[in-house]
């Protein structure tokens, strides 16, 4: 045993060996083929036809960059710098990226060099050169060096400023704010770390953006017709990620000039400078109260004096959004009401104390259906639901379906009204702030009106599918409220009946998309068997049955969800026997149904539901006897299947049979299992062995056959879930397989697979499976087949020196006709 | 002047991850929203925090519109509606919408075989997106809002490729996806109405091309199969799904048809057994052959392709594979390349572009020896080919488009910088019109004429014809026309300012000016008044002039000269309505000039 162990020590030690040096010879090649491929770029004078193998060869250097490799990309940035006049764009690009890269490890030494060189013959104004450039210099800036040699050196930071001013790219724009915010960062945390350290350079990064943002709020701000400038946008999005430089630029002027600019007059949101007035009005939190608090007096004094149809949304909006962020205000009280002022307009509440001015804009503005909607949005999405709030959008959702009975308040306006009917981005913002926040608290009477109203609004023949969606989802929280309210039961009682009527109407529907969502929530419904009230109803309705016939559909998505219903279904034995029984059909007669579906169904999602629904039925049910050689043929074929989901699924299947037939002992067997044995093998069950007991009886299901069928599949993912549940069985055998065991199972079971004996019937040929699986376990390293199965198919993740190959392929002539088109 | 604003986060100057932003009339549209099979991390799909980093895109977006089924126009859809949160209207036509979730799905695939993929979407996200798709006809406007219209125009390409005319209010944009001009097998011709839109957003993928006539491909492609099976070789023809692997099934079928060619032809299934299924149902959106002979013989009911069993991989004698997926990256193309491979009468024809870090990318760039899985190394030995059959317009096509449809300005997408270059100065040169190409982020700012529409009375038009009597007006030259402007509803209306006044039941207050010009003129005064109807009467020809008997001159019913006097000094009052100030003004100055001056 002694000296089988240090073979095998050796023999590992040899392998590692051997490995070690295929690794090292594959990395000098690599070192090799990157020095041409260095060498090819510094040549080439047309841009790479496909240029995302430059991008995958900088993650591949990120990833490995070892001395040697670091040495031959330093060589190539200072070459790429020597014949940067004669480069190609992209060569350049991808210089500056790696140069980046290179100073994160190595330091500054080469990649100043470029940077400099750029800089000083003005490359950077390219726009994918500045991209790139900016990009570099941001990874520098994430060095403490790299931080303080772009803080000394301004340039930098004033051709970033600059190209923040110039209409170019939103790429060059991203890139050059990259480099500010993270300038600014390091500034800030080395500030935090060492208060007194401050010097001068590194203050007048702020001191520039300063005095620009505090000249260009200003022009903003007395020019509220005017669309923002593209720089301030910048300036505002680099405030908003920038602590340290809120901190500096803070003072009552710019937040006075934030407001006016975001209720100003002009067209299009002004988003990135009410978020930059919400960060300044928490810094004055932070600075004490009394300046929130006139800040607040003053924000809500603007309703008095000129407040306009055309910016009370804007007005609403940051109303909204203070109230959501400073909700412990002091005129928090007279906050909510501007904030509820649409929702008090269209409902006709008693008129709220809120000056006249601003509830005669707000009337005028929601005469406008865009205005009118987005007032109305602003306000659903800050309302806390409690049960105040939940009626006045369930009185909301109800003016925003069509119906002539609807009480109107008399003042309304018919304009406004007509606004909000049938307006889906409203009533879809209404179900889901209902469907995500309605708690059990609500009373039932509220329950059964939002009920009403939802089930009202989802009915509709023509009705959108999201908004059915919606509109089930929420239909379905409140059954679940009732069933478990005090009181409750009586209502659902009543309800359900109207609720499966809409279903049912619904899984007729010609739209394939109203049946599946249909489907679906039946499936829904049907979880609320565990509820006893809801348990009742579910058993005693036609509804399941009705879901199950879509099995039949003509789509193949409808299809699927159906038979994913069984899933649901078997969970619940008194559901399911009661589904069963309306359908006048046995749980055999389902299976039969599934697996005539997994070799039938044309097409893969109706397949891959029936597998999981089996295998739900297999772990919850157990399998009926009839139909328990038709489950596990149907298994076996299924691994033939050209879908590898429904392979995969299959082997979910055949890892749960295996699962319960190894850890089986003899007493344990189900009686199916003991007919279906061979005779033989039945005699051996008194024996005690065990393990060959089980894996005898593993092997009649048929086990063997579609797990080595999985082991040569062609789709990796099978193959390696395959030899992941080789990997499972070995372990439970606990034991390595080895010859002398091999030869006992086949005397013990009387198989000769030698070849005196030809192998004809199925017990025959199952145990001589059992022996190629065995076989299999004692031969293969499956360790080392699922690292190579685990490992990507990408051919460069697996071959890094493939990439170099074909970068250098690039050399030859490309065809004219070889395009990159499309796929 | 009112603006169009076009930004691209992918397809500008380059080819993969289509995605456009377009603002047309304050509404923001996505065209496209592709993803980029180079990659397999966040970079294969557009950036969407361009868009907007702190709010719902939905917020942000008024609806986004794909062109047709192939990955790089639909490839991110899942990932933004289900995984960014996109809520808002998604538009294609009703075959990209059957056929998008089957390419989506060998995507999914894709994915999971490269391993260690973070933010794949699942089959329940596709399904879960397909559903929020509004599926739409060709030639049916569809109304996204109160403003916005979109009209999908048949686009060639692949089985339901639509062109989109985008329209708010007077603005309106053309957004081309990938097109064809000329037709093939099994798809027609790109077509577009004389739009007149004032942007064409085309792709130009073969920018600088003129290609040769798809007989010729077709033809070498059947010569090269017939060469190798009769050798006894196999042909592997790696396809995705949809697309290619339907026109050359259709042309192998009819060669073998025709040749009496005995040899197998198999399709592999799986996902693909759907597609074939599609080509049949929607019919319509063939070509016009496939149409008229569809009664006689559905083309898509093949008779010599059979489906494969990947137990065929094996069998002796010749045969023709159709496998998926086509950049043999993985799955049955990849395991039948490798067992045939070694075989010099075999051969391999690659249809379509090859991303690289593919082994189809390897072999067309020359590789003949690749490196499998294990350290297993295959030798290339069977033959390789290349055969384009993608259904671009070349840039005869291009041009044909832009002559068709008639913009005021071009874009070019979805192509190279370089080839862009040269067709954007032959538009310019040959249509006289704006011509762009902007890369990926940057943002092209295009000023639209915005008219205001007017409707015209018929008695204010009646009455105005009548004013030219016999010498009518040149047709084309703009003319003044008098009335007064109402609005009604959201439409305005130049009607006859007594019409005005009746319908807005107002009173009419004339609003007069009068001056008095004071000469020496000797004479009496009706010799006084004589001379100045002489004066007027030569100097406006075409207006009316009438001598009343009082003495006073009456010109174009408002304008009134009346003389006063003695014999030696004259006063001379002229009197206009605010409707003549012109006329008024021009008789004040006439007479000031004629008798003071004298």
């Amino acid at each position: 045993m002694d000296n089988c162990c240090d073979e095998l020590g050796t023999c590992f030690k040899n392998a590692e060996d051997a490995t070690s040096q295929e690794n090292r010879m594959n990395d000098s090649q690599f070192v090799k083929k990157l020095s041409d491929v260095f060498d090819f770029f510094l040549d080439i004078q047309k841009p790479i036809a496909d240029d995302t193998c430059l991008q995958r060869l900088l993650d591949i250097l990120k990833e490995k960059f070892s001395d040697t490799e670091c040495k031959r990309g330093s060589q190539f940035i200072k070459k790429a710098c020597e014949k940067i006049d004669n480069l190609e764009s992209s060569i350049v690009t991808f210089a500056l990226q790696l140069a980046g890269q290179e100073a994160q490890k190595e330091g500054l030494i080469v990649s100043r060099h470029l940077y400099e060189t750029i800089s000083n013959k003005g490359l950077w104004k390219d726009i994918s050169i500045g991209t790139s450039y900016f990009d570099s210099l941001s990874q520098v800036a994430g060095t403490s060096n790299g931080w303080t040699w772009l803080t000394e050196e301004k340039d930098y930071v004033e051709q970033a400023v600059q190209s923040l001013q110039e209409d170019t790219s939103l790429f060059l724009h991203s890139s050059a704010r990259k480099l500010i915010t993270m300038l600014l960062k390091a500034q800030n945390q080395l500030k935090m770390d060492a208060e007194e350290r401050k010097p001068g350079c590194q203050v007048a990064i702020c001191h520039l953006l300063s005095e620009d943002i505090h000249r260009e709020l200003r022009q903003a701000a007395d020019s509220p017709d005017r669309p923002l400038t593209l720089y301030l946008e910048n300036l505002l999005s680099i405030l908003v990620s920038s602590e340290g430089l809120l901190q500096e630029i803070y003072d009552e002027e710019v937040v006075h000039n934030m407001l006016r600019i975001c209720l100003g007059r002009r067209s299009g949101s002004s988003s990135l400078c009410g978020e930059a007035l919400m960060k300044c009005l928490c810094l004055c939190q932070q600075r004490g109260n009394d300046r929130l608090d006139d800040f607040m007096k003053r924000f809500l004094d603007h309703s008095i004096d000129g407040l306009k149809q055309g910016n009370v949304c804007k007005y609403h909006k940051l109303a909204v959004k203070i109230h959501q962020s400073f909700k412990e205000l002091a005129v928090c009280g007279e906050l909510q009401e501007k904030v509820l002022l649409p929702y008090s307009i269209m409902l006709g509440e008693p008129p709220l104390p809120v000056d006249s001015s601003l509830l005669q804009a707000c009337r005028q503005a929601m005469m406008n259906k865009a205005k009118c909607i987005q007032l109305l949005l602003h306000t659903t999405d800050c309302l806390p639901l409690k049960d105040g709030d939940l009626q006045m959008m369930l009185q909301l959702l109800e003016l925003t379906h069509l119906r002539v009975d609807v009480p109107v308040a008399d003042h309304l306006s018919n304009d406004i009204r007509q606004n909000v009917v049938d307006n889906k981005r409203l009533q879809l913002s209404l179900l889901d702030k209902i469907h995500c926040n309605i708690g059990s608290s609500v009373p039932v009477a509220i329950i059964t009106k939002a009920l009403d109203v939802i089930m009202e609004i989802a009915s509709g023949t023509f009705t959108d599918n999201t908004l059915q969606q919606n509109g089930f989802d929420c239909v379905l929280s409140l059954l679940r409220l009732l069933a478990t309210a005090p009181n409750g039961s009586e209502h659902l009682t009543s309800y359900f009946p109207l609720v499966v009527r809409q279903l049912d109407r619904h899984l007729v529907s010609t739209q394939w998309e109203n049946r599946d969502t249909a489907v679906e929530a039946v499936i829904k419904l049907a979880s609320l068997h565990n509820i006893p009230a809801a348990g009742a109803l579910l058993s005693s309705s036609h509804i399941l049955g009705s879901a199950w016939q879509c099995v039949s559909d003509s789509d193949s998505y409808v299809r699927a969800s159906a038979i994913r219903l069984i899933a649901t279904v078997v969970m619940a034995p008194q559901l399911c026997d009661a589904f069963l029984s309306q359908l006048k059909q046995t749980e055999a007669d389902i299976v039969h149904k599934l697996t005539e579906i997994i070799k039938t169904d044309s097409e893969a999602f109706p397949r891959r539901a029936a597998v999981s629904s089996l295998q739900a039925i297999h772990s919850s049910r157990g399998i009926p006897e009839p139909v328990v050689r038709e489950i596990f043929s149907s298994m076996v074929q299924a691994m033939a299947d050209f879908d590898w989901e429904v392979k995969a699924n299959t082997l979910d299947f055949w890892q749960c049979v295996c699962d319960q037939k190894i850890k089986s002992l003899p007493s344990d067997v189900p009686d199916y299992v003991v007919n279906l044995l061979p005779s033989g093998t039945k005699r051996k069950l008194d024996n005690g062995s065990t393990l060959t007991h089980d894996l005898f009886v593993l092997s009649q299901t048929g086990f063997c056959e579609a797990i080595m069928s999985g082991t040569e599949d062609y789709d990796n993912h099978v193959q390696e879930k395959s030899y992941k549940i080789l990997k499972n069985l070995k372990g439970k055998i606990n034991d390595d397989v080895d010859e002398n065991k091999l030869k006992k199972l086949k005397v013990e079971n009387g198989d000769e697979t030698n070849g005196s004996h030809p192998v004809n019937s199925e017990p025959e040929l199952s145990t001589a499976r059992l022996t190629t699986v065995l076989q299999l376990l004692r031969d293969t390293d499956i360790e080392l087949k699922l690292s190579v199965l685990s490992g990507s198919a990408d051919e460069y993740s697996k071959n890094p020196l493939a990439l170099l190959e074909d970068i250098l392929s690039e050399d030859k002539d490309i065809e004219d006709d070889k395009f990159v088109d499309c796929y | 002047m009112a603006e169009l604003r076009v930004t691209p986060l992918g397809a500008g100057q380059d080819v993969g991850r289509s995605c456009i932003l377009l603002t047309i009339g304050g509404k923001n549209i996505m065209l496209d929203c592709g993803m980029h099979m180079g990659y397999n991390d966040e970079r294969r799909f557009p950036d969407f925090t361009y868009i907007t980093r702190t709010e719902k895109l939905t917020e942000h977006l008024d609806c986004v519109i794909i062109s047709h089924f192939h990955l790089d126009h639909c490839g991110a859809l899942p990932f933004m509606s289900e995984m960014v949160g996109y809520d808002g209207p998604i538009y294609m036509t009703h075959p990209t919408k059957a056929i998008c979730p089957i390419l989506l799905e060998d995507f999914r695939k894709i994915a999971v075989e490269r391993k260690g993929e973070q933010n794949f979407f699942t089959s329940d996200m596709i399904k879960s997106c397909m559903k929020k798709v509004v599926a739409v006809n060709l030639h049916q406007t569809i109304q996204v809002d109160d403003e916005l219209e979109i009209k999908a125009y048949y686009a060639g390409h692949v089985l339901g490729a639509a062109m989109f005319h985008m329209k708010v209010g007077q603005q309106s944009v053309v957004y081309t996806g990938d097109y064809n001009m000329t037709p093939d097998r099994h798809l027609g011709a790109a077509w577009i109405d004389k739009c007149r839109p004032d942007l064409l957003i085309s792709e130009s993928t073969y920018a600088t091309t003129i290609r040769d006539s798809k007989r010729c491909r077709e033809r070498d492609f059947l010569k090269k199969v017939h060469d190798c099976v009769e050798k006894g070789g196999k042909v592997l023809i790696p396809v995705f799904a949809l697309g290619r692997a339907q026109e050359l099934c259709i042309l192998l079928e009819t060669y073998w048809d025709r040749m009496n060619l005995k040899a197998p032809i198999y399709f592999s299934l799986g996902l693909t057994e759907k597609a074939n299924h599609y080509y049949k149902l929607f019919i319509t959106w063939t070509s016009q052959k496939i149409k008229k002979t569809f009664v006689q013989r559905n083309m898509f009911e093949f008779k010599h392709i059979k489906p494969f069993d990947r137990s065929y991989i094996e069998n002796p004698g010749p045969m023709v594979v159709f496998a998926t997926p086509g950049m043999l990256h993985a799955g049955l193309s990849l395991q039948v390349f490798k067992k045939w491979a070694p075989n010099e009468n075999n051969m391999v024809i690659m249809p379509g572009y090859c991303v690289a870090g593919t082994v189809g990318h390897k072999i067309l760039n020359g590789v003949r020896r690749i490196e499998m899985e294990n350290k297993q190394m295959i030798d290339v030995r069977m033959s390789v080919q290349y055969m384009s059959f993608s259904a671009h317009a070349d840039a005869k096509g291009i041009m044909q488009l832009i002559s068709q449809c008639e913009p005021r300005n071009v874009m070019l997408v979805h192509g190279e910088a370089a080839k862009m270059e040269f067709l954007k100065k032959k538009i310019r040169q040959e249509f006289d019109i704006g011509c762009f190409n902007p890369a990926n982020g940057e943002t092209v700012n295009i000023d639209t004429q915005h008219n205001i529409p007017v409707d015209i009375a018929l008695n204010l038009l009646k009455r105005e014809a009548s004013f030219t009597g016999s010498d009518p007006h040149d047709p084309k030259q703009p003319r003044t026309l008098h009335g007064a402007l109402m609005m009604k509803g959201n439409k305005l209306q130049l009607v006859e300012p007594a019409q005005a006044f009746r319908e807005l039941g107002l009173e009419e207050h004339q609003l007069r000016f009068t001056c008095t010009v004071s000469v020496d003129e000797g004479g009496t005064v009706m010799q006084t008044v004589d001379k100045i109807y002489n004066l007027l009467k030569s100097d406006l020809k075409d207006s009316s002039i009438q001598y009343s008997s009082d003495g006073s001159i009456t010109i174009q019913e408002s304008v009134l000269i009346k003389v006063s006097g003695d014999e030696e000094t004259k006063d001379m009052l002229v009197s206009w309505s605010h409707q003549d100030e012109e006329l008024g003004s021009y008789l004040l100055q006439t007479l000031r000039t004629t008798f003071v001056t004298t």
